[in-house]
């Protein structure tokens, strides 16, 4: 009862679930069943080069429901080791959608906290975003609304037009990275 | 005298000059102890009354001798008023705090408590000379000093120039000075490096004076400061764990200002965790991962070494990566790796804080070291 009633609410959110999803703790929504598509897609974008130790590459992935014409868009949380994939601000997070047979970006955002969550708002027919947005001397945290401006998501969460918010209705989809999978 | 004389009276009169008239004897004087000593000396002790006025007198001494003989001889003294005591002696000033004991370049004070002891300002005991010499043996300038009591001074205007970087300097007292500006040397108990208690600090001079140190931000750091919404006290901390921050530094062959730096950027060199939802612990903001423990990450020593050994392995990743780099530009992108992942930070100069947090996460730690270094 309780997973359905999970589902239920995620439908109502717009979140997908691939098969074979799991949920992490707290309520996290990753399905962390990244398609092997996806993964040569984020192995080609990243490209990691000599020193960038690509073997600490852990991915979370969750697929969310637009309104554009690809009908889904997937949130995806890069993490590592601090110094090599994250710094004191976060991790890197990634908003990708289907195009033909492959994946183009259209959210590359450099310093994520958790929990990431969708929200009940969309703009430009794609879901609103709501990460948390701490360290690197912002001190305490906030959450940040990262909204499609009809090509992309904001870069950078701790600056405009990303903006901070509180109250907005929405779901937790990334809380954790212990159900993170390697890239490579 | 007469030889034989073995009896002398000596009469002093009052108001008498030469040739010695005899007037009336001088109330004011006593004559005792009268002693024959030799045909040419007789020895007696005179008491000159407090109150005895200005005046010449005569003194009569007369030689009675045992077989009759008799010889007189009179001499002219003159009574003169007491002498005034002696000045005391001047105490030593002495300096114990400057308040504020902080100061921004290019700021005007208009009030400087210098507090200390035996402060006077009397013509016996003038105002003391007081000094204020940055690291360098530059004079700072200031004016208008007054002593308020013994133990205060104001100075009301003193004023670190723009272009003084973030070093201390010595406020003394003493009267040896020396020339405006003098050849560089230290100053005993300041210097350009910070090192713990710098603020508030014994002092010497470069004339041995002695005094107390106060510490002086460069404009620069202020602005960087304002830029990281950071408070000067968030400085003082770093300077307090100086010999930790220099020990992990030179292990890892970096700038022990870039470590304080960083700790300043991220908690204000406070020992917290990420308040709310922040993975981030301690100064540097070490996140709980392989290799970190959380206690770990609160344990300065082992925080600062760890944070210099991420620095220094990214300063050889940049280097190796973008050789066209200046050394301010691998710096920079040095400390933005430590902010956000590091793979993705691009090569073009101008674009090295994007996505950092602020934008600013290089160029402002870089502003925040002009608060530890030397010019």
């Amino acid at each position: 009862m309780r997973f359905v009633a999970r589902v239920l609410v995620m439908a109502v959110l717009g979140v997908s679930l691939p098969i074979g999803a799991s949920f992490g703790q707290q309520g996290d929504a990753a399905s962390n069943n990244p398609s092997e598509a996806l993964k040569e897609f984020l192995r080609s974008y990243l490209n990691p080069g000599p020193g960038d130790h690509k073997e600490t590459i852990r991915i979370t992935v969750v697929s969310v429901k637009t309104e554009d014409k690809a009908g889904e868009e997937e949130i995806v949380y890069i993490s590592g080791p601090q110094g090599l994939w994250c710094g004191t601000g976060g991790c890197n997070m990634l908003i990708v959608e289907p195009f033909g047979t492959s994946y183009k970006v259209i959210g590359d955002l450099s310093i994520v906290q958790l929990p990431i969550r969708l929200l009940s708002t969309m703009e430009n027919r794609h879901p609103d975003i709501g990460v948390w947005v701490q360290g690197g001397g912002i001190q305490p945290g906030y959450e940040a609304v990262i909204s499609f401006d009809g090509t992309n998501y904001p870069g950078n969460p701790s600056m405009p037009p990303a903006r901070p918010v509180k109250g907005i209705e929405g779901k937790r989809i990334i809380t954790t990275t212990e159900n993170s999978v390697p890239l490579y | 005298m007469p030889a034989g004389c073995n009896t002398d009276t000596v009469t002093v009169w009052e108001n008498s000059v030469y040739p010695y008239p005899l007037t009336n004897i001088d109330p004011y004087v006593t004559v005792s102890n009268i002693t024959y000593v030799s045909a040419t000396e007789t020895d007696f002790t005179v008491t000159i009354a407090a109150n005895a006025p200005t005046e010449y007198d005569a003194v009569q001494i007369d030689c009675h001798s045992a077989c009759g003989l008799f010889n007189e001889v009179r001499i002219g003294a003159s009574i003169q008023p007491p002498a005034p005591p002696p000045p005391p002696a001047c105490t030593t000033p002495a300096i114990t705090a400057v308040t504020p004991d902080i100061w921004i370049a290019g700021k005007t004070y208009n009030k400087v408590t210098i507090t200390g002891s035996g402060f006077t300002d009397t013509q016996s005991c003038p105002a003391p000379q007081v000094n204020m010499y940055d690291v360098n043996g530059s004079k700072i300038p200031f004016s208008n000093v007054k002593v308020i009591s013994a133990t205060e001074m104001i100075a009301r205007t003193v004023a670190p120039p723009t272009d003084t970087p973030t070093e201390t300097a010595c406020v003394t007292v003493g009267t040896r000075v020396g020339p405006q500006v003098v050849s560089r040397f230290a100053i005993v108990g300041a210097s350009a490096t910070p090192a713990p208690g710098t603020a508030g600090s014994p002092c010497t001079d470069p004339y041995g004076n002695s005094g107390i140190t106060v510490q002086i931000f460069s404009d620069a750091c202020k602005a960087a400061l304002a830029t990281a919404n950071k408070k000067q006290a968030a400085v003082t901390r770093a300077e307090n764990a100086w010999s930790v921050l220099q020990t992990a530094a030179e292990a890892h062959d970096i700038d022990p200002a870039l470590l304080a730096a960083i700790g300043v950027r991220e908690t204000g060199f406070v020992n917290e965790p990420e308040i709310g939802k922040g993975h981030g612990m301690g100064v540097f903001q070490l996140t709980n991962q392989p290799g970190v423990t959380a206690a770990q990450a609160y344990d300065l020593t082992f925080a600062a070494d760890y944070a210099a050994n991420m620095l220094s392995d990214n300063m050889s990743y940049f280097s190796n990566k973008f050789p066209a780099f200046t050394p301010d530009q691998l710096l920079q992108a040095t400390v933005a790796g430590y902010n956000r992942y590091r793979a993705r930070i691009s090569g073009d100069p101008n674009m090295i804080d994007a996505h950092t947090t602020g934008n600013n996460y290089g160029s402002n730690v870089m502003g925040l070291m002009s608060c530890f270094q030397q010019p």
